[in-house]
């Protein structure tokens, strides 16, 4: 029972903040109340420009962009300064870039990613690499269908940023500067109309620019400027090895990882989990998400382009280096009923072996992790 | 160029002005009607459903399914006109795809691969070719969208499309488990197959044909001589040339069959 003056106390604190509320100096809402002063309209041209895409190789493939959500340079523009910004956190100390750095590739480094309040999450950062060619989903277990809809959860995830987004938008729209930028981008005219929506249009925006394309396999093979090392060769034979005589034991790679993405965004139990049964896996991954059981254990094959960068390497960050990695594949799976036929045993030399984490190692873009386009506006 | 121009106008607005007036009576009467090409998989007269169903195989063996797939490409109709064969393109090129297929009642309704209007008319033919034609063959996955067929499944090193894939898991030993992997992916322009089958397929205006395209495992794997790929000797082909893979290349007409 809460005694009379605490109820008092409590209901005129409460009166108090409605009353600061709502004869707060900061310009209110069309929709706000009666007595606070008209919202003021953003100032400033709309006026934005197209984003192109006329750098991309041959080799790949167009990228997907919603029709709804064009890219423009100030679109992305803004979506940098979002993702680098610790706003939409509940505490302002964590951003995307929090568990996503450039220098890894967009990863962390982590098996599992730390948020607010070094709260630990469940799953390894993904890579954001090349994430405007994916047309199957996002997250390890796909449970987004575009990079929009992706970037509504981690503000509310209480793992990651732990922020509402009704707040977050709030936080926005009183900002000294933001609406400007939102008004640049999407042509807002009062601060209230700046919703979520616009930010993660924002966001996708700029995270489809993240687009790898500079490695030194790119620039051997495709376009011929040099020549892999033998190691590198040797590696590359054994990555590709599709067309092999049908008793040769080969890695198989690019049965999951093929493409000049070096992934085709196909979810497999890869064989890593040795579980009694499709119930079994501790993280079900897609089937967690879809509800069908032989999807049980599958998760995305993610890019292997920069992978020398993003270990630990999994869904859950279980392997330390991509020695390891081949290790486990070697293994050929555990007999789990969904897993992959692909996954078969194989044998590698320590010579064979080297070979891969060279050719491996030839996916690292250092023009991509150090594009200042895709650095921390702030610094 | 110029008078190029000119001329190719003169010559449409002649035709739009013969097609405005011309003889018929009949502005309402649909000319049209529907196709519907369906395919289903089976393994004999058994539907072909992933995972849970055990198919009875050669010599004892028995396998699961994880994963069906199959591009057809030049699908199209045939036609007589004045004599000569015409044809009705339906579609340049289809993936079937039956690896999300895991029961019965969907296994027995299989998958729409085309669902087009044509003219209305006695069309004499189906034809199509299971694999990817040496035309689109030519081509590689970044000249299409992400989400087209042919923007994936593609071997760099062998430059092919991957035609089709079977993969599955098998018990060799009768123990009841079914451990041995069993991946087959075929390709190469060697192993592309016309095929056509012939029979009316009346479509009236405002009518529908629907077709179903069945694909036998069965048939597949085993010949009519008795020949088959055996799994306790080969369970994985990647290949254009591997004899497994020209096996089944060679035997996938025998699994087709079409119903009306």
């Amino acid at each position: 029972m809460i005694p009379l003056y605490k109820k008092i106390f409590f209901f005129g604190a409460f009166a108090l903040a409605l009353g600061f509320t709502a004869c707060d100096d900061e310009p209110a809402g069309p929709d706000g109340c009666a007595n606070c002063p008209a919202e003021q309209p953003i100032t400033g041209e709309y006026n934005p420009t197209a984003y192109s895409f006329d750098y991309l190789p041959d080799r790949f493939p167009n990228p997907i962009i919603p029709p709804d959500n064009p890219m423009t340079e100030e679109g992305i523009a803004l979506g940098r300064m979002l993702f680098y910004d610790p706003i939409l956190s509940r505490d302002s100390t964590i951003s995307c870039a929090s568990c996503h750095l450039q220098s890894l590739s967009f990863t962390d480094g982590a098996a599992v990613s730390i948020g607010i309040d070094n709260r630990e999450g469940v799953r390894s950062a993904m890579p954001l690499v090349n994430l405007a060619f994916n047309p199957r989903g996002f997250f390890w277990d796909g449970r987004s269908a575009t990079l929009e809809e992706q970037a509504l959860i981690p503000i509310e995830d209480h793992r990651e940023m732990d922020e509402s987004w009704d707040v977050a938008e709030e936080k926005l729209r009183r900002h000294t500067a933001y609406p400007q930028y939102f008004r640049k981008a999407f042509g807002v005219e009062y601060p209230s109309e700046i919703t979520r929506e616009h930010v993660v249009k924002a966001l996708a925006q700029f995270e489809r620019t993240l687009i790898s394309y500079n490695s030194r396999f790119d620039k051997v093979v495709w376009e011929q400027q040099g020549w892999p090392t033998d190691l590198e060769q040797e590696g590359r034979d054994l990555f590709f090895v599709e067309t092999a005589l049908p008793t040769q034991e080969h890695p198989g790679c690019s049965h999951c990882h093929g493409s000049s993405l070096f992934t085709e965004n196909n979810f497999f139990n890869n064989g890593i989990s040795d579980v009694e049964g499709l119930e079994a896996f501790a993280d079900k991954g897609l089937g967690g998400f879809n509800g069908n059981i032989y999807d049980n254990g599958k998760f995305r094959a993610p890019t292997l382009r920069n992978i020398a960068l993003t270990a630990p390497y999994m869904h859950d960050g279980r392997f330390a280096t991509l020695e390891e990695v081949l290790d486990s594949y070697a293994q050929g799976g555990h007999g789990v009923p969904n897993e992959d036929p692909n996954i078969q045993p194989f044998t590698l030399t320590d010579e064979q072996k080297e070979a891969m984490i060279a050719f491996l190692n030839m996916l690292t873009d250092t023009a991509f992790t150090n594009n200042p386009a895709f650095a921390d506006p702030f610094k | 160029m110029k008078l190029l121009s000119r001329f190719s106008l003169l010559a449409l607005s002649a035709a739009l002005l013969f097609s405005a007036c011309g003889g018929t009576d009949d502005n309402t009467a649909p000319d049209t009607g529907r196709i519907t090409l369906n395919a289903t998989a089976t393994y004999g007269s058994l539907p072909l459903v992933m995972f849970d169903q055990n198919y009875d195989y050669e010599d004892g063996m028995q396998f699961q399914m994880q994963l069906f797939q199959t591009y057809l490409s030049d699908i199209e109709l045939v036609y007589m006109e004045n004599g000569a064969e015409m044809t009705e393109p339906l579609l340049d090129v289809a993936l079937a795809e039956f690896g999300d297929i895991y029961t019965i009642a969907d296994a027995e309704a299989g998958i729409e691969v085309v669902k087009t209007d044509v003219p209305a008319r006695n069309y004499t033919a189906l034809r199509f070719g299971v694999g990817v034609s040496p035309a689109l063959n030519a081509t590689v996955p970044p000249d299409y969208e992400v989400t087209h067929p042919l923007g994936q499944n593609y071997w760099e090193d062998a430059n092919s499309y991957i035609f089709f894939k079977f993969e599955g898991n098998a018990d060799l030993d009768g123990s009841g488990g079914f451990q041995d992997k069993l991946t087959f992916h075929v390709g190469g322009d060697n192993n592309y197959n016309s095929i056509e089958f012939t029979g009316a397929i009346d479509i009236a205006p405002d009518g529908e044909a629907v077709l179903n395209l069945n694909f036998d495992m069965e048939k597949l794997l085993i010949r009519s001589n008795g020949d088959y790929v055996d799994f306790r000797q080969v369970r994985q082909a990647h290949s254009n040339t591997a004899p497994a893979a020209v096996f089944m290349g060679e035997n996938m007409p025998n699994a087709l069959s079409l119903t009306r």
